[in-house]
């Protein structure tokens, strides 16, 4: 598909019928009027599933813009990074604790939005995935920010091969529309600007790190 | 009884609009694209209007551009999958109230509808 179409399908085509799919699904169980409890189950069977759909085009679509799409932009101050990061957890009620702030005087040429996205998305999956709390801090290094976020548990508690397909649903769990887009989003964004996303489990615990360039 | 135009080119979903708004007490008029509405905004005078904005012969932003420029705005909500719109400030002087990304949730459009056709 061209990419223009293909950003007409996604963009566009794809939303009507899922939105139409929402409407039914909001009139019907409006019509039940809480009676009927088999059907309202199947209801909401049904409205889960919408809900999954939605969420795995929004992703698929979401890599899909910004994989081999970014081009770097003006060198941006990363200081103000965490009270944005703060300011879109409390806004949108995303399921995780912000990260505490860090000296941090460098700039990147990583698109900002993208980003940021990025890494709510990343650490929303982390806690997702896991089903426990997460932990997230940032660190400023030598011409690099790296932004941990860590789980307690076992080996068994998480499997990186699916964390990092593409499209993968790792929780029901019922957040604003495409805004948990998963790791591969992020890797996508870091990559051409040399950096770099990781799941590794460190004895006691799971850590995802993304390093962000930084420039002088 | 106020009125409600809807004006979108998907037929279904104007269908589930009108039951939607018909259930909370509005009347609704449908119109498939912004040729149709802008008719039926000078003939019925809405209270407010829900529009899509991509759409066949005159899209959601012309029509309404076509409203200001006649001094005939109306509070509107637009509903689109259409993710770069002109900024909010400029929708404003559309009359434009919210913007609903497609799919959105229908409680809160609901919602957003009965306060604006309340004002």
């Amino acid at each position: 598909m061209k990419p223009d179409d293909e950003q007409l399908f996604f963009g566009h085509d794809l939303a009507t019928p899922l939105t139409n799919l929402h409407g039914a699904h909001f009139l019907l169980k409006a019509s039940l009027k809480g009676e009927n409890p088999a059907a309202q189950e199947a209801l909401d069977i049904l409205q889960g599933n919408i809900h999954s759909m939605e969420r795995m085009l929004g992703w698929y679509w979401r890599i899909r813009e910004v994989e081999g799409q970014l081009q770097p932009v003006d060198p941006w101050p990363l200081s103000g990074l965490f009270a944005r990061l703060a300011g879109r957890i409390e806004g949108e009620e995303l399921p995780v604790h912000p990260p505490a702030a860090v000296a941090c005087q460098g700039r990147t040429q990583v698109p900002q939005e993208p980003l940021e996205i990025g890494l709510l998305g990343a650490a929303i999956t982390l806690n997702s995935a896991s089903e426990r709390e997460v932990r997230w801090t940032f660190e400023a290094g030598e011409g690099v920010l790296w932004s941990h976020v860590e789980v307690d548990g076992d080996q068994d508690l998480l499997d990186p091969g699916r964390l990092f397909r593409k499209v993968y649903w790792p929780s029901r769990r019922k957040i604003s529309a495409w805004s948990d887009p998963s790791f591969p989003y992020l890797r996508a964004v870091l990559e051409p600007f040399g950096g770099s996303l990781e799941l590794v489990w460190a004895g006691d615990l799971w850590r995802l790190t993304a390093s962000v360039p930084v420039v002088p | 009884m106020k009125t409600v135009l809807v004006v979108e080119d998907d037929p279904h979903l104007r269908r589930v609009f009108r039951t939607l708004l018909e259930n909370e007490g509005f009347s609704v008029i449908e119109a498939a694209d912004g040729v149709e509405g802008l008719a039926a905004v000078r003939a019925h005078a809405p209270a407010c209007i829900v529009t899509d904005t991509m759409m066949p012969r005159l899209d959601g932003i012309g029509m309404l551009v076509r409203l200001a420029e006649a001094g005939g705005t109306r509070p509107t909500i637009i509903v689109s999958a259409v993710h770069k719109l002109p900024p909010m400030e400029e929708l404003q002087t559309l009359g434009v109230r919210q913007v609903f990304g497609k799919p959105f949730a229908f409680d809160q459009l609901l919602a957003a509808v009965v306060k604006l056709a309340g004002e």
